[in-house]
């Protein structure tokens, strides 16, 4: 009882404590989970700002970059063109002046002009010519100095010009002006420059092989043109020459030219410093790179094994160098040399020439990184801070848990104390009720579903009181009944004859019989009753259905059957008078199965009637069992006025006749069957019916043979009857005449009767042997057959009747009888007298 | 039944021995069918012959009736008393004669 108190406490205590755990983690976990959330979105928050902040600025830095490379671009072009515009101003007043000469000579004087001095550093007009104007194309190869034409007297007048020019202007090296005809008159300041080795006469120089010669050869009036960069003829420097034709009636008759040295654009280039490692380089408009920033990579500039630029590898600086060499202004982003720059370039108009200058894409955006990478470092901080706070909140959580736990033990105890209490008074109520007593009524009153069961088990109990009275009711009146059929199964059982120890002084027969009926009384039973000294009754009865009104139908029948069958009636008018006597009255319509049977002990003879009972067993004396089949008559009861038959048999000496209920029947198999005397005790055992009767027939004194008649069996009923005799002590002469009966009868039975069966009795009774013989055959009694004449020889009287003769004349006594189809014939001999002498 | 046979100055012996019944007569009938013969006189010495039924007593009536038609006689020696009893009762011993 404590343990179950203690058990509902528990649970009750459990399930709190499970409902409020249950709630706060959930309660907790929810708040975690929000506060992670936040702080998710807070970080993704952050990352987003730095990166838009990134981005935003980049895209600014990246529009004030391209903004600044492209002016940059175009400032430097313009301030190399305008360099050049100068130089083309001087090649245009050299060519409008020679053309002036030209067109009207004889406005002008002779001039002559000078050669160059050998060694001068000094600006100076100098004068030189082709091969083709030398006098003597002597072995020198320099030959004579060439007579100066009217041609060149009047250009001569161009030197002052010439001169000043180069002094005007630093973008100038050299001004000069060659003839179609072969003179050249040059100013410069590298006159030393002018011969080679110790040749008195300056080198040739053939102007009309030069590039800036040719180019200008072919313009039209007034065109300029500009060669590609090349190393001066003289000192090595790269250079560019600005020339322009001089038309003379429609033709080309000198060229004009100025050489410039890149050293001014090469320092306007070089000079271009954007950033930390920008850069600039110029483009012709072949797409080479004529300078740059770079002294390698794919941008550097390499005199004499120029690179077209349009024909890279890098798709975007082909790409780009195609703007260039159109004449196109751009800025793009790209990859040189493996890093991210932006490209800016603008073209040199006049020049076909592209400026271009790079920027380090990293160095553009290097401070949108920064500003990046500072908003990331602030939203770590915010994370971290976030995380502390959830820390602290799971701290409060854990103690507030810890506080409230055992105050939610206290009230469960208190709960659980409230709940079982009734329940416990309940308990302790039902425990006495448990004892027995059931006029123990309960009493609580606690207004909830205790309390209505507790009134449930009140009215429990009464119903229980109820039936345990009723049901000591009802066990008495059985027990009562019970007795009573006891009693009644005892007087039954009395009213039948005790078998065992019945009749012990007659030696003819012996009895055994059984009844035991299944419940309690029964229907079944079996009878015998001497009718006189020599004839028994047996019966053996079955009444239909069980119980009460069967026994009281077996006591009538009974009594009918003991009254009825006697000696001095046959046995079917017995049997038909008490057919009657049940028929009449039998308003139930019971009936009774029977088989009543009159057996003579001095024979064996049986006579009987089956009245609708099973079919008796007889046990032969070889073991051999077998159905007694007769067809029955009607049951007993059923039918009035009906009459029955009479069957007979013969009981032999130790056969057994087993008259049982039915039961037997359906166990036993067929006729004839074999049987050991177990097997027939076992199967009858066995059957359902327990009532048997079993009579066996110890024979009338006689010592009995039964065998087939013929003459080969003669000599085992000879040796039966010696043994018979023999041990009953008879004389061996008395015994040799009874074997001479034996032989003479039998032969008689075996070759006249037709017997199917003959048998031998033989009875030893105070020195008297009485023999008797008996077969089936046809009726003759031997005794009647006429005597042999035994006066007369035998010889000479009818053959025959010896035998029979012989035997009335030794026994003591002769007799025959005929009954139930059967011979028989009983002699007697005196043992120890002489019959006949 | 055993039956001896012999034959000694025109008579033929018969010892017969056991017993003579319905059983054994029928034997000592062929027996004494075949070496009946040219006998004159039959002789029976049935000093071990137990008893005699009326079956045997007709096989010595027939051989009788052969020997008496050819003027012989039959002679019955040494019976027992049960044997000599049957031949009195029955008239044959007035037929035969008994030693």
């Amino acid at each position: 009882m404590k343990g179950r108190k203690r058990k509902i406490g528990h649970k009750v205590n459990v399930l709190l404590l499970f409902m409020v755990l249950v709630t706060m983690l959930l309660a907790g976990g929810i708040s975690i989970y929000g506060l992670y959330s936040v702080k998710g979105i807070s970080e993704e928050n952050g990352r987003m700002l730095g990166q838009t902040a990134a981005d935003d600025a980049e895209e600014a830095l990246e529009e004030l970059a391209a903004q600044h490379l492209q002016d940059t671009a175009v400032e430097k072009a313009a301030y190399i063109e305008e360099k050049y515009a100068a130089v083309e101003a001087c090649v245009r007043g050299a060519v409008r002046l020679a053309e002036a000469i030209y067109a009207a000579p004889e406005t002008y004087p002779d001039r002559t002009v000078a050669l160059p001095v050998r060694g001068s550093e000094k600006l100076a007009a100098q004068l030189l010519w082709a091969k083709k104007l030398a006098p003597d194309s002597g072995k020198d190869g320099t030959g004579g100095c060439p007579i100066p034409t009217e041609e060149l007297l009047k250009l001569g007048n161009t030197q002052d010009l010439l001169v000043q020019y180069n002094a005007n202007n630093d973008m100038v090296s050299s001004v000069y002006i060659a003839t179609e005809s072969g003179w050249m008159i040059q100013a410069d300041y590298i006159a030393y420059s002018k011969y080679q080795g110790e040749n008195p006469l300056p080198i040739h120089y053939e102007a009309a092989e030069r590039q800036w010669y040719r180019l200008a050869a072919k313009s039209a009036p007034g065109q300029i043109v500009y060669t590609e960069v090349m190393r001066d003829i003289h000192n090595g420097e790269d250079c560019i020459v600005c020339a322009g034709p001089v038309y003379h009636d429609g033709k080309v008759v000198a060229v004009a030219g100025a050489g410039s040295y890149l050293t001014t654009v090469n320092n306007a280039v070089l000079d271009t410093v954007i950033g930390q490692a920008g850069y600039a380089f110029l483009v012709n408009g072949n797409g080479q790179v004529m300078v740059s920033g770079r002294a390698e990579g794919e941008t550097a500039a390499y005199a004499e094994q120029w690179v077209d630029l349009r024909e890279s590898g890098n798709r975007q600086l082909a790409e780009a160098a195609a703007g260039m060499a159109e004449g196109r202004s751009g800025f793009l982003k790209l990859t040189l040399d493996g890093r991210e720059v932006y490209l800016a370039y603008a073209p040199l108009r006049k020049l076909g020439w592209s400026f271009a200058v790079v920027m380090e894409v990293a160095e553009v955006i290097a401070p949108a990184q920064e500003s990046q990478r500072i908003i990331l470092e602030l939203t770590e901080k915010v994370a971290d801070r976030q995380d502390e706070a959830i820390r602290r909140m799971l701290l409060c959580f854990t103690g507030a848990l810890a506080a409230v736990m055992p105050l939610i033990v206290l009230l469960g105890t208190v709960f659980s104390r409230k709940i079982t209490g009734p329940i416990r008074r309940l308990t302790g109520e039902v425990a006495k009720i448990d004892g027995g007593n059931l006029d123990c009524k309960i009493r609580i009153a606690t207004g909830d579903e205790t309390e209505d069961l507790a009134n449930a088990f009140n009215a429990m109990t009464d119903q229980i009181r109820k039936y345990v009275n009723h049901l000591a009711d009802v066990t008495a009146e059985k027990e009562r009944i019970r007795t009573e059929i006891q009693v009644a199964s005892k007087l039954q059982a009395d009213m039948l004859p005790e078998a065992s120890g019945a009749f012990a002084e007659r030696q003819e027969f012996s009895l055994a019989a059984s009844m035991t009926p299944a419940k309690g009384v029964g229907g079944d039973f079996y009878d015998f009753f001497l009718l006189d000294e020599d004839r028994l009754a047996l019966v053996i009865a079955d009444v239909s259905g069980k119980g009460v009104p069967a026994a009281l139908f077996m006591v009538v029948s009974r009594t009918l059957i003991r009254s009825h069958v006697a000696a001095d009636v046959p046995l079917e008018q017995a049997v038909r008078e008490i057919n009657d006597n049940l028929c009449a009255n039998n308003k139930n319509d019971m009936f009774v199965t029977a088989w009543i049977g009159i057996l003579t002990l001095s024979t064996g003879e049986l006579t009987f009637v089956n009245a609708g009972h099973c079919r008796p067993l007889i046990r032969k004396q070889s073991g051999v069992c077998s159905y007694v089949s007769v067809k029955c008559g009607p049951v007993l009861g059923g039918i009035e006025g009906i009459s029955y038959q009479c069957a007979k048999l013969r009981l032999r000496q130790k056969e057994t006749l087993l008259l049982y209920t039915d039961g037997v029947t359906e166990a036993a198999g067929t006729e004839k069957e074999l049987y050991g005397e177990g097997r027939l005790l076992e199967t009858v055992e066995n059957s359902r019916s327990v009532t048997m009767l079993a009579v066996t027939f110890n024979g009338n004194g006689f010592s009995e043979k039964t065998g087939e008649p013929d003459m080969g069996s003669i000599r085992e009923f000879d040796r039966f009857a010696n043994a018979v005799l023999q041990e009953k002590g008879v004389s061996a002469g008395t015994i040799v005449k009874l074997q001479m009966a034996i032989d003479e009868i039998l032969s008689n039975i075996c070759r006249y009767s037709g017997a199917k069966e003959m048998t031998l009795g033989i009875r030893v009774e105070r020195q008297t042997v009485t023999m008797y013989f008996e077969d089936d055959g046809a009726a003759y009694n031997p005794l009647e057959r006429r005597d042999p004449d035994v006066k007369k020889l035998p010889e000479d009287r009818p053959i025959g009747g010896l035998g029979i003769y012989l035997v009335k004349k030794r026994m003591d006594g002769t007799e025959y009888t005929y009954k139930g189809g059967m011979n028989r014939l009983t002699i007697t001999k005196k043992d120890g007298v002489e019959t006949y002498v | 039944m055993t039956v001896d046979i012999r034959t000694e100055q025109g008579r033929l012996l018969v010892t017969v021995a056991g017993r003579l019944d319905t059983v054994t007569s029928p034997e000592l009938e062929k027996i004494l069918k075949e070496n009946l013969g040219e006998a004159h006189d039959l002789v029976f010495d049935f000093a071990g012959l137990e008893y005699i039924s009326s079956a045997g007593l007709l096989v010595l009536l027939t051989a009788h009736k052969a020997v008496k038609k050819k003027g012989g006689k039959t002679i019955v020696r040494r019976a027992n008393e049960e044997v000599r009893e049957v031949f009195f009762i029955t008239g044959f011993s007035d037929m035969m004669e008994l030693r």
